[in-house]
């Protein structure tokens, strides 16, 4: 076989650049998933879209695709999700507590159905490209190709923000109170129906985020989401479902998992690396690897 | 449904009755038309014994489906078995997946569930288009073509039948009021001395077992499988709006909810055809917040539910 040295440096750099996004976009559904017990499988469908903005307002508007992710695809899906969250998936709070969670996977499922469609049917289902920054940068004879590691430290930057955000700001406080008990949170005060809004927006901002870092990175086309949504899903029940740190924990590990296994077995099986990995632990520890004792 | 314990076998009769003599007077679209109907069928009646019942909702069936579908074609490529004894040895292959699937996952409450039978689909497909010595992966396998479809259309009626006989049997055992039980508080049945796992797997196991026979049977009717279309994942998504759309833990419903997306879909594709999926997705949306109970449960008289009742919602002001 022979793996040498720089190939395994190489592998594990690049496995944690492909993490930093997936924690990205798993942060997102956690978030979403901690305070409103909703099970986006629409996930995927936003990171798709976020994807698209920037490379629309690349082709179309020549904007710069790094400008792109903070200008347009965030604010746009930002939006997207309060109208989704204030029309369509409020009107599930109806359902009983109990079937709440399956019926909004359900629901999200269908949602994601619907916009994936949509894509194929407007934006066909080719396969495109942002072409920007194509040049490699070498270190001690091992080459990185310099959009990712731009992009790797876009993917920190905002994981970051979104953590001190969450850790200091007085929202980011009232959403962590109402994801550990919405009752209490409520009779403290906290508009919970107005903070769903500001989740679901933020959610799906951080889903675009992503998928904009994807679309920078490879190739996009509408079905790339499927995969996110099962893998941010692995992710974040790796992690314990709710857990921020869990959230970025289980992306970099499931991107590290890939990128050694594409080394080490070959790459079609990574695919099924995040599936295993997800059996795995939830045979182990049901509640993940940072998750509370039970829900 | 006490008051109308007669309607279902009443209707089903005649049903049967009309669906025997059918090939008799069918042209040939029409009878290709009805394997199809009678194969979603017998697979959203399938998905309904487990999900409706049990309350574990499953993204991932189109993986029995598919895991029946290849084991029959292999074993008739490879080894000219009958398609008969093929399909239903892809039957007990899909139950043996499922038993290898089901005993982590049915340890999962429903949403960890729910995810991990997403994901089990996509890993089945990526399964068989890397397992190239047994499976032929993306190349796909090519069976004889057949020329009396008559059979096959017998046996998918047969296992319909068989399906929903099932169900009505489970729904009026004390069985299925065990699986209900699990599916309104599983903590509280398996406290009133329910063996909740036995349960559980049993009835995946019967679940799986007619979606991948009823997979054997399309495989060698269809004549060529690959895992694209074998796997697809949009099977799942028609399975839970058809039993969603008729009623999810009713025995009728994923009949009525099969009918209609199958016939209804017929001529309705082919004026979209690349609308499809996206309709099926806005359907998913609709039923979800307006017909959570189906068609069945709309029906129905004795259900307390009547805020969800569609034509109560919409005449209620805020």
């Amino acid at each position: 076989m022979g793996v040498t040295p720089s190939m395994f440096i190489q592998s594990v750099v690049g496995g944690v650049f492909t993490g930093s996004v997936y924690a990205l976009v798993a942060l997102g559904l956690t978030i979403m998933f901690g305070v409103m017990r909703v099970l986006n499988l629409a996930h995927g469908a936003f990171v798709m879209l976020g994807a698209y903005l920037v490379f629309w307002a690349y082709t179309l508007f020549h904007i710069n695709p790094l400008l792109a992710i903070v200008l347009v695809s965030m604010p746009v899906l930002f939006l997207l999700g309060m109208i989704i969250q204030r029309y369509l998936i409020s009107r599930l709070f109806n359902i009983p507590p109990e079937d709440f969670e399956l019926m909004s996977a359900i629901f999200c499922f269908g949602l994601s159905s619907l916009i994936i469609n949509l894509a194929i049917y407007f934006w066909t289902a080719d396969f495109r490209s942002v072409r920007y920054i194509t040049d490699a940068l070498t270190i001690g004879g091992i080459s990185f190709s310099k959009i990712r590691i731009v992009c790797f430290l876009i993917a920190i930057l905002i994981t970051g923000l979104v953590a001190f955000f969450l850790k200091k700001a007085n929202l980011g406080m009232a959403i962590r109170a109402t994801s550990q008990n919405r009752d209490s949170a409520e009779i403290c005060g906290i508009p919970t129906r107005k903070l769903f809004l500001f989740v679901f927006g933020l959610g799906c901002a951080l889903a675009a985020a992503g998928g904009s870092l994807l679309a920078i990175q490879y190739t996009i086309y509408p079905q790339m989401g499927d995969d996110y949504t099962t893998k941010s899903f692995c992710i974040i029940i790796l992690g314990g479902m709710g857990s921020y740190l869990g959230a970025f924990a289980g992306g970099i590990i499931l991107g590290l998992a890939e990128a050694l296994s594409t080394l080490f077995i070959g790459a079609k099986f990574s695919e099924a690396v995040a599936f295993l990995a997800l059996i795995l632990i939830l045979l182990i520890k049901p509640t993940g690897l940072f998750g509370e004792k039970s829900q | 449904m006490t008051s109308k314990n007669w309607v279902a076998p009443a209707s089903i009769a005649l049903l049967t009755v009309f669906m025997l003599l059918f090939p008799s007077v069918a042209s040939g679209y029409g009878l290709s038309l009805c394997i199809t109907l009678l194969l979603y069928i017998t697979m959203a009646e399938s998905w309904n014994l487990l999900s409706g019942y049990t309350g574990y909702v499953s993204f991932g069936h189109v993986g029995f489906f598919g895991a029946g579908s290849y084991a029959t074609a292999i074993l008739i490529s490879r080894f000219g078995v009958n398609w008969l004894a093929a399909s239903f040895f892809g039957a007990t292959v899909a139950m043996l997946v499922a038993l290898l699937i089901g005993w982590p996952a049915l340890r999962l409450r429903g949403p960890y569930f729910a995810i991990v039978m997403l994901g089990f689909a996509g890993v089945l497909k990526n399964i068989v288009i890397l397992w190239k010595d047994v499976t032929q992966g993306g190349m796909g396998i090519s069976l004889p073509p057949i020329l009396d479809i008559k059979p096959i259309y017998y046996f998918m009626l047969a296992s319909a039948l068989g399906i929903i006989s099932l169900t009505y049997v489970i729904s009026r055992s004390k069985f299925g009021l065990r699986l209900i039980s699990i599916r309104e508080d599983e903590d509280a049945a398996s406290a009133m001395g329910i063996n909740v796992t036995f349960y559980k797997i049993v009835t995946f196991l019967l679940s799986a077992f007619f979606t991948g026979l009823v997979g054997g049977a399309f495989a060698w009717y269809s004549s060529y499988i690959e895992p694209g279309s074998t796997f697809d994942i949009k099977v799942s998504i028609e399975l839970i709006i058809m039993s969603l759309l008729g009623g999810a833990g009713t025995v009728l419903g994923p009949l009525i909810g099969a009918t209609i997306i199958i016939l209804g879909g017929e001529y309705f594709w082919t004026q979209f055809p690349l609308m499809h999926q996206a309709i099926l997705g806005v359907l998913i949306v609709v039923v979800v917040l307006f017909l959570p109970e189906g068609i069945v449960g709309f029906f129905s008289k004795d259900k307390g539910a009547e805020k969800r009742n569609l034509l109560v919602w919409m005449f209620k002001t805020k």
